[in-house]
């Protein structure tokens, strides 16, 4: 290729420019597309919500009469309540009672998720050893949710609630 | 041309239009050394599975339904928990109503333990005598995504039955991922669909699992073949074909 004049050697070529041009195009087009895709992809809600659980579904009639839940050293067994209608989405949460011959009332209440604090897999309450065990890798834990055996390295989650005519909302993590 | 006088009418026709007789004859009938160990066809034996997990997978895809949904609603009567769309489809694949229906979603299921304990064994091999050296490095990292692929079939497969075993052996997988520093959790987030394993992280390991990685297992599968084709075995590096005199695909092994 023979560049003649002085100076036109630094120009830029008709074919560089198209294929900047081109490459900016495309970019722009890109970018557009991965952040849409991500957009799409990337759930709304990432907390999960509070949701209404009616106790008598779970055999409560009245939280006074204290007729309920099979209380088993005052941790009932677990139930499961939506976090998105229709889902399935589900989070399993023990109720339990702090005083386990206290009455089913709000301050002697707590809601212990059931949820594994190693990689998540549904824990379950062995009344004989009196603690939480976990199926997966054999974590186990406190009735005070402390860890007292590993995988696991941090406490069971408890989470807030309100008790209001027999009915539990549950207000996710503390 | 001397090589279309050895073939048969309609290959003749084909060639003459296409002109690929040579690409097909270097793909299929190039010559092989002697001394090629049964364990250089650990590549080949994968493909062949792959091959089977491909149609039985179509297959299971014709009855396999991803939903998460509820056949039916929830009975608090007995306490039972109703069965989803998904599980109910298995089922039904399982049971005589569809012939033969155990039978492919069996070889789909053990399939899938064959290919990666195959990919694995062809990789040690390929480590083993030296196959990832010059010149096959783009084969041996070609091979690296294969064997990521097949995992991530493994992995979005096993959610599919959609039953407690899958449930909660994603849960733990997806939590690893989620464990990771800094971007796990919206990898967490990305897969799951939902801050918790939900309808939604279903359909999309269905999705990855049929559509995402097919595409590209079978374009990896494409590269890496072309390149073990071009380069030839590396067993037989720097040796003498017989009735050939020059060494064939240079001596790549140090
Ligand atoms: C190439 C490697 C592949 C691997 C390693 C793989 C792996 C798996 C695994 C582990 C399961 C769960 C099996 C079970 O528990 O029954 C599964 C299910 C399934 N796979 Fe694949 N798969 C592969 C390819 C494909 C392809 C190519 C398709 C279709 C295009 C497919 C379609 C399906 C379907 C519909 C199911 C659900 C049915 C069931 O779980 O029995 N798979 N796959
Ligand atoms: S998930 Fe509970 S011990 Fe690993």
């Amino acid at each position: 290729m023979a560049v003649s004049a002085a100076g036109s050697s630094r120009a830029v070529s008709r074919n560089r420019f198209m294929l900047a041009v081109l490459g900016g195009v495309s970019t722009v087009i890109g970018v557009f597309y991965v952040g849409t895709i991500l957009r799409y992809l990337y759930p709304k809600s990432s907390s999960t919500p509070p949701l209404p659980v009616s106790l008598s579904d779970q055999g409560v009639t009245d939280p006074g009469t204290q007729a309920v839940l099979p209380f088993n050293n005052g941790v009932a067994g677990p139930f499961y309540y939506p976090t998105v209608p229709d889902k399935s989405v589900v989070v399993g949460v023990f109720v339990e009672k702090i005083k386990a011959a206290g009455p089913l009332a709000a301050d002697n209440l707590r809601v212990v998720e059931q949820t594994c604090t190693h990689l998540g897999c549904p824990v379950a309450w062995v009344a004989s050893d009196n603690r939480f065990e976990c199926p997966c890798h054999g974590s186990q834990f406190n009735r005070d949710l402390s860890v007292s055996h590993g995988p696991a390295n941090s406490p069971l989650y408890e989470h807030d609630f309100q008790l209001k005519a027999g009915t539990m909302t549950i207000l996710g993590r503390k | 041309m001397a090589r279309q006088a050895r073939m048969n009418p309609a290959m003749r026709w084909v060639d003459d239009r296409l002109h690929i007789s040579g690409v097909v004859d270097a793909a299929l009938s190039h010559p092989v050394p002697k001394r090629v160990h049964p364990l250089d066809y650990l590549g080949e034996s994968t493909l062949f599975v792959f091959i089977n997990q491909m149609i039985t997978g179509i297959l299971l895809a014709m009855f396999y339904n991803a939903s998460a949904q509820s056949a039916y609603a929830f009975d608090p009567a007995t306490g039972k928990a109703a069965p989803t769309i998904a599980w109910t489809s298995i089922q039904h694949i399982m049971s005589s109503a569809v012939p033969a229906g155990s039978l492919i979603r069996s070889m789909h299921y053990w399939g899938n333990y064959f290919m990666v304990v195959l990919v694995f064994a062809h990789m040690l091999r390929g480590f083993y005598v030296g196959a990832y050296k010059y010149p096959r490095e783009l084969t041996w990292l070609t091979g690296v995504a294969l064997l990521l692929v097949t995992l991530g079939f493994a992995f979005t497969g096993y959610l599919l039955p959609w039953d407690q075993k899958a449930y909660w052996a994603t849960q733990v997988g997806v939590n690893i991922g989620a464990s990771a520093p800094i971007l796990g959790p919206t990898i967490g987030l990305l897969l799951r669909g939902g801050p918790t394993l939900n309808g939604d992280t279903l359909t999309r390991f269905f999705a990855i699992h049929m559509l995402v990685l097919p595409a590209l297992i079978v374009t990896l599968i494409g590269v890496h073949i072309l390149l073990t084709n071009i380069q030839g075995v590396s067993e037989a590096d720097g040796l003498v074909l017989e009735g050939e005199e020059t060494v064939i695909h240079g001596g790549g092994r140090k």
